[in-house]
């Protein structure tokens, strides 16, 4: 045996015996970590336009901030089945990603809404002529929608932790272009018309994470 | 060429989700407190930024209380309208805060029990992101998040009383209520077993939580196991109601034919 083999031996064995000394007085540490019932709240806004005529296959341009603006409506009109109809929208709507973090608990978002200013003389708000349709957008396979309101019909609209099991929430936002779409019967949904007075129409949809 | 196109796809994947605003993250989302009357709490809730954007956060006090059907569905009130409100109780500061990218905050909160403290009290402290809203003379909509700390302030030792009613099998599923008759929120957690006469466990499974406030009532129901044979079972539910609180259940059940049960209902204490 040559020396540096000779010192590598004393050396593993010194090693082995002081860990035998070591378990000889073996001290037991408990060890623990408490994950928090937390909860978090973030959105991420995109704005989509140049869908095709079902409003699918849309470009999705990310959004800077959450204020969403419809900007200066343009007048659509045409006719469906000899039915002549025209109204005012943008060209684009929006979808709202809403991503809730949390730690060892559940959580739950509830929506709600509210005008916040429309022209003098004005009876409808921008409430009754905007809508959001909220679905599940699921890890895999099409989305699952939840439901479909007028904002102003929104109250106070609580999305349960259960409906997004194995996805995420997601919010569609726009101009309403029928107001005789069977999803918003009974909601008093309108298109900007002629008849509504010209001027700024904002309000505020307020998203709620809490635990359940 | 390829190890360019990974690279390029991780950067995408790290930085992907910093293109949303600012984003909070509340370190306790559930306080829960159990007080002596005349009690002065003083603690904190952390908030943090777990973006690289600066956020700037309002903070507030509403009242909150548990809606039918029970399932954890809320609906919030401003600060003294709810039911059971703590608001008039808890101060908190500060109420306006800038937190840097990645950063995080504490709110420093004081909760003065009342002296006569016989029944929850509860509130929630939330935490809002102000934006610039949407521009002056634009149509559009301005969307606000908030997240918020619930707060459940209970007396010490609160008699966690409660009772499940009303029982019945039908259309295959067992259902029944259960009646909070305490003083505070009751969150059960409620499991089930079915046990045959020699003592085995043939079925067991757990049952949907339950938030339900003082002095109402929440329903339940679960489905009966199709393929236990004929014969008599007892089916024994449990409800931890917290603070080792616990409501048992037992019902004797005749299986005669196929699906053909009938129950016959006791307590034990």
């Amino acid at each position: 045996m040559n020396k540096r083999l000779k010192v590598l031996a004393i050396a593993g064995i010194a090693l082995v015996g002081s860990a035998v000394l070591a378990m000889a007085a073996t001290t037991t540490f408990q060890v623990s970590a408490v994950m928090p019932a937390a909860t978090g709240a973030s959105a991420a806004v995109n704005k989509l336009s140049a869908c095709d005529t079902n409003g699918q296959n849309c470009t999705w341009t990310p959004q800077a901030g959450t204020a969403l603006g419809f900007g200066n409506l343009s007048l659509v009109s045409g006719t469906t089945n000899g039915v002549a109809y025209s109204y005012f929208a943008p060209g684009y709507f929006y979808a709202i990603d809403v991503a809730s973090t949390g730690g060892a608990g559940k959580l739950d978002i509830t929506l709600s809404y509210a005008d916040t200013a429309k022209p003098t003389g004005q009876t409808s708000g921008l409430g009754k002529k905007t809508s959001i349709t909220y679905v599940k957008v699921p890890a895999s396979g099409p989305e699952v929608q939840l439901g479909k309101k007028v904002l102003s019909a929104l109250g106070t609209t609580s999305i349960s932790n259960t409906s997004l099991t194995g996805g995420y929430f997601r919010a569609y936002l726009g101009i309403v272009t029928n107001a005789n779409d069977t999803d918003l019967t009974g909601q008093g949904a309108e298109t900007f018309s002629l008849s509504d007075v010209a001027g700024t129409y904002s309000g505020t949809l307020t998203v709620t994470y809490t635990l359940v | 060429m390829r190890n360019n196109i990974f690279v390029v796809m991780f950067l995408f994947i790290v930085f992907c989700p910093v293109m949303a605003e600012a984003q909070l993250f509340i370190e306790d989302g559930k306080v829960v407190l159990s007080a002596s009357g005349g009690e002065h709490i003083n603690k904190s809730v952390t908030v943090v930024n777990t973006s690289k954007e600066q956020a700037q956060v309002r903070v507030y006090w509403e009242d909150f209380q548990y809606q039918p059907p029970y399932d954890g569905t809320k609906k919030f009130y401003p600060a003294g309208v709810g039911p059971a409100s703590a608001s008039k109780f808890i101060n908190y500061s500060p109420q306006e805060i800038s937190i840097p990218p990645f950063g995080k905050e504490k709110i420093d909160y004081t909760i003065n029990v009342p002296d006569q403290f016989d029944k929850g009290l509860y509130g929630v402290l939330f935490f809002e992101q102000t934006g610039t809203g949407v521009k002056k003379d634009v149509t559009g909509v301005n969307i606000v998040t908030r997240a918020g700390a619930l707060f459940f302030i209970e007396p010490k030792a609160a008699a966690r009383e409660s009772a499940l009613d009303k029982i019945e099998i039908k259309d295959g599923n067992v259902s029944g209520s259960f009646v909070n008759k305490s003083s505070i929120t009751l969150i059960p957690r409620m499991v089930y077993y079915f046990m045959e006469d020699e003592g085995m466990v043939k079925d067991r499974g757990e049952l949907k939580n339950l938030y339900v406030p003082s002095g109402e009532t929440a329903s339940w129901s679960f489905p009966m196991p199709t393929d236990l044979t004929g014969g008599h079972y007892t089916l024994v539910i449990n409800a931890d109601l917290g603070d080792e609180n616990v409501l048992t259940k037992e019902i004797a059940l005749t299986k005669a034919g196929s699906n053909q049960w009938s129950l016959n209902i006791g307590d034990t204490p």
